[in-house]
């Protein structure tokens, strides 16, 4: 695990903490209390009591953006355990959401190892690949990305469709991650007829439906309101704590970062809390 | 991979984006698939009433006919042996002429003369040319003399060449266009013939009824010409209860056009914008009314016509001339005949008898060095057997020339009588022109075969197919050939040879000629439609990034990406199948519906078909186009996404998904 050891990162770390709350101290105080709170929680999930789900092993990554070769990612090594819910905070540009998007096999490290339940993700071809993302992992992004014309049962289903998985099967699992996220009213909806607090909770139900080991979140809680926020985060604690399913999310939200069991801190491509 | 079910759910969750560009895109589409479904759709109608009619007529029989192929610039230009030949005759008729005028006491201008066998005229350079005045009967008798010495093109020649193909019956046809045309060897020049009603001649008024100067009436028999026909294959033309034998009372038995069988019963000609169904019971009546009834129509050759012609000005001078001072009436006064087809005679002769001296001297030197002929008159009794088609000039699309173009057969406009009909000294016997001889006629031959395969055989084999084109610039030169002529002739082709009577090979042509048309037309359809459809179609695709990397997100292979995009194509190409369908099944229902009527009237007639509500439609469906169109759509869809979603399928989703952030 990852902690803020020496003096000058945990300036920095003050210093963005203090930027993240619009600059008042009481705020940053009282977020400083959250974040001390989810350390001691993550307490229980320490490598000697849990199995190792993700492991990054300096992994870097790197973009070419014209002709120069930008780097997104340093020599970062993480490891994440089962059933943990980890945020990742850090300031735009920090690597954040490129880290999830590695362990999600959505992209290859440049220099590195990427595990995920045992499976080197590099070794894995495009069918493998996606089988991987379809039965491992469930994605939930900042703007939902829900289908506009289809209603709300069809748009869960959408991940067990490309499992092939058959229909009576589907539409029970539907129902019921529906239900796991409060939108069992909804499922006849479209979703231009939901909040954006709701359309959120349907692509959470999306991603659980085919029963993933992994929950991978890129600022879930972007575009939503505090309560809103909160009451996802409250959902992916749920959802961890009733199904054992691993939930990484990306955030920039510092105090939301403090709900979960562990935070650890990025900053210009590195792990820096 | 996903099932089809649910590649067909999301696509059409698609289908619900860009409805309006969508419409649009569909609907040109539509369109240009429509035009193909129109044209087949009416061809086939076209070919399948085509085949229905084919059994009508000489349908079951398989005949081709051959014309003779010669090159018509010598009748005009004639070759230089004529030429020559005619140079001394000239100079020695002239000499001739002169001295029989100054014994006849007569004045003779050779440079005033019109008969002479050689015109003489100045060329571009300043240079003498002589021309052929075919008037003069020593040129169309050397012009006759000639025609019978070209090589291979006689019936013989024909029917030598078609029994070895395995032709079994021979035939020959000759049309004699009286007035019309460039004549040689015609006796009739100003002939007329006008029908006998109510005991008295009538005048023609040939454009009654007509459009744009469309000869109508009896007055054709003169400008069309008699074509004159073996009777078996005039029989199954004839109406039901006719036949083609000469009457008792000597009436010819004739095919004519529908609008002389209206004159000589005395009806009003229908208007050129009688509807369809009025012809229809016009062609009803006329076919009952003219059962049996014969009519008599006034032969006059060129002396009687203009000698009638000159007593009716005289009788019309004469009276409006009555009582006024200083008018001297005729010294020579024609009567009129009081009798139909009466012989013009001399009512008053009060000339003087030097005057008759100087008139018969005048008629010696004619009958000395002229085509003179006596005034003849003779009634020509008719017996209407059964209609050709009156000639129509109607330029481009109409019912009409399509079912002729599409039909090939019947016996085409214009009057014929059977050859065997005609009698010695007949009027028919007069208009009927030397079979052979006469190279200015329009001279068929017929071959009979026992089978489609061996007649279409003999047609491809024989008939002459020379890329040559028979255009040279101005008028005829002498010694100068025909082009398409001397390439035929290489070749060892003398005959221009196509199928008659039976349709059969026609429409099989027709269909083999569609879909010649249709191997290039089909795949530049197929690049537009790809085209016009990929405006859509990548448009979707390349707005559905952001989509397809949320799919690829959530677990879908690229196979599964691309199974989405290309069953979205295949639902858009279902909306351009019914679209196209719909407008082109629909467009050549509408316009069958309004061809069929006036199409069906002139099958009726062309094979003068038993049955007169017989239809002729233009709307046919044929399940081996519709499932090439149906390809064709299906393809132009697959292509149109092929390119987007190979770009689409390749791209980074992460990229996709920040781009689109």
């Amino acid at each position: 695990m990852q902690e803020v050891d020496d003096s000058e990162a945990k300036q920095v770390y003050a210093k963005q903490l203090l930027e993240a709350c619009g600059g008042d101290p009481k705020l940053a105080l009282e977020q400083l209390k959250i974040a001390a709170k989810a350390k001691r929680n993550a307490a229980k999930y320490t490598p000697k009591n849990s199995e190792v789900i993700v492991s990054v092993d300096g992994v870097s990554k790197s973009y070419k953006m014209g002709k120069t070769q930008v780097g997104a990612l340093e020599s970062v090594k993480l490891d994440i355990y089962r059933g943990e819910f980890i945020a990742i905070t850090g300031t735009s540009g920090s690597g954040k959401s490129t880290l999830l998007q590695l362990i999600g096999g959505l992209d290859k490290p440049s220099k590195g190892k990427i595990t995920v339940g045992g499976q080197d993700l590099s070794k894995l071809r495009d069918g493998k690949l996606s089988r991987f993302r379809n039965q491992t992992i469930g994605f939930i992004f900042q703007f939902f990305y829900l289908q506009p014309f289809l209603r709300l049962q069809t748009n869960i289903e959408v991940p067990a469709m490309f499992a092939r998985t058959k229909r009576v099967t589907r539409k029970a699992k539907s129902s019921e991650t529906a239900a796991t996220v409060g939108l069992s009213d909804r499922l006849r909806h479209y979703p231009r007829e939901l909040s954006g607090g709701q359309m959120q909770r349907a692509a959470i139900a999306r991603a659980l439906q085919n029963n993933p080991e992994i929950l991978l979140a890129d600022e879930p809680t972007g575009n939503l309101d505090r309560t809103n926020a909160t009451a996802i985060f409250d959902l992916f604690k749920k959802i961890r704590d009733e199904q054992g399913t691993t939930v990484i999310v990306v955030t920039h939200d510092v105090a939301l970062a403090s709900l979960a069991d562990r935070a650890i801190h990025m900053s210009d491509g590195r792990i820096t809390a | 991979m996903m099932t089809l079910h649910d590649s067909v759910q999301l696509a059409a969750a698609k289908l619900k984006t860009h409805r309006v560009r969508t419409a649009i895109v569909v609907i040109i589409a539509s369109l240009l698939f429509a035009g193909i479904v129109l044209v087949l759709t009416m061809l086939t109608g076209a070919a399948r009433s085509a085949q229905s009619f084919g059994t009508e007529g000489l349908g079951s029989r398989y005949i081709v006919q051959a014309r003779p192929i010669f090159d018509q610039q010598v009748f005009f230009a004639g070759t230089p042996e004529i030429i020559e030949t005619f140079k001394a005759r000239t100079i020695q008729l002239k000499a001739d002429k002169k001295a029989v005028a100054k014994k006849l006491n007569l004045t003779y201008d050779a440079t005033t003369d019109t008969n002479l066998p050689l015109m003489e005229g100045k060329n571009g350079s300043g240079g003498t040319e002589y021309y052929l005045n075919s008037n003069n009967p020593e040129v169309r008798e050397a012009l006759n003399t000639y025609a019978q010495a070209i090589p291979h093109i006689a019936f013989t020649d024909f029917s030598a060449l078609a029994h070895q193909a395995g032709a079994k019956q021979f035939f020959q046809s000759a049309t004699n266009p009286m007035n019309g045309g460039f004549m040689v060897g015609s006796s009739s020049q100003s002939s007329s013939v006008v029908p006998i009603l109510g005991g008295k001649e009538q005048s023609n008024d040939q454009n009654k009824g007509g459009n744009m100067g469309e000869p109508r009436g009896v007055g054709t028999i003169t400008s069309l010409g008699i074509t004159y026909f073996d009777s078996s294959l005039m029989t199954p033309f004839v109406l039901p209860g006719q036949n083609l034998a000469l009457g008792k009372d000597g009436a010819l038995p004739v095919i004519a056009p529908m609008s002389v069988a209206e004159q000589v019963l005395g009806l009003q000609a229908l208007p050129s914008t009688a509807n369809a169904q009025q012809r229809l019971d016009r062609l009803v009546q006329l076919r009952t009314s003219i059962a049996g009834k014969t009519a008599d129509l006034c032969y006059r050759n060129s002396a009687s016509s203009d000698l009638l012609q000159q007593a009716k000005q005289q009788e019309k001078d004469i009276a409006a001339n009555k009582g006024k001072t200083g008018y001297t009436m005729p010294a020579l006064q024609y009567a009129a005949p009081t009798d139909a087809c009466g012989a013009v005679s001399i009512k008053k002769d009060t000339r003087s008898a030097e005057e008759k001296k100087q008139a018969e001297n005048e008629l010696t030197f004619k009958k000395q060095f002229e085509d003179y002929r006596e005034p003849d008159q003779q009634i020509m009794k008719i017996r209407i057997v059964g209609f050709s088609q009156d000639m129509s000039f109607q330029p481009g699309f109409s019912a009409r020339s399509i079912v002729e173009s599409v039909l090939h057969t019947g016996l085409g406009s214009g009057w014929f009588a059977p050859a065997e009909a005609v009698t010695d000294g007949s009027v028919a016997d007069k208009l009927q022109p030397m079979l052979r001889k006469r190279m200015n006629t329009e001279l068929v031959y017929y071959a009979e075969f026992s089978n489609l395969t061996s007649a279409k055989k003999f047609a491809k084999e024989a008939s002459c197919d020379s890329k040559v084109s028979s255009n040279m610039m101005g008028p005829p030169q002498v010694g100068q050939q025909d082009p398409r002529v001397v390439d035929c002739y290489k070749q060892g082709k003398y005959f221009d040879i196509s199928p008659f009577g039976n349709n059969a090979s026609a429409i099989e042509d027709m269909r083999r000629g569609v879909w010649k048309v249709m191997r290039y037309v089909a795949p530049a359809v197929l690049v537009l439609a790809s085209l016009v459809l990929m405006g859509i179609v990548g448009k979707i695709i390349a707005d559905s990034r952001r989509e397809t990397a949320v799919f690829r997100a959530l677990g879908a292979t690229r196979f599964t990406i691309a199974q989405i995009y290309l069953t979205y194509s295949l639902f858009i190409a279902a909306f351009v199948m019914m679209l196209s369908f719909v407008i082109g099944s629909g467009l050549a229902l509408a316009l069958s519906h309004k061809l069929s009527p006036d199409a069906s009237i002139a099958a009726v007639l062309a094979y003068s078909a038993q049955d007169v509500h017989k239809q002729f439609t233009f709307y046919g469906v044929d399940m081996m186009y519709v499932v090439v169109i149906l390809g064709l759509i299906a393809l132009a869809a697959l292509l149109s996404t092929a390119l987007p979603l190979l770009t689409n399928i390749r791209r980074n989703p992460i990229r996709d998904m920040r781009d689109e952030n």
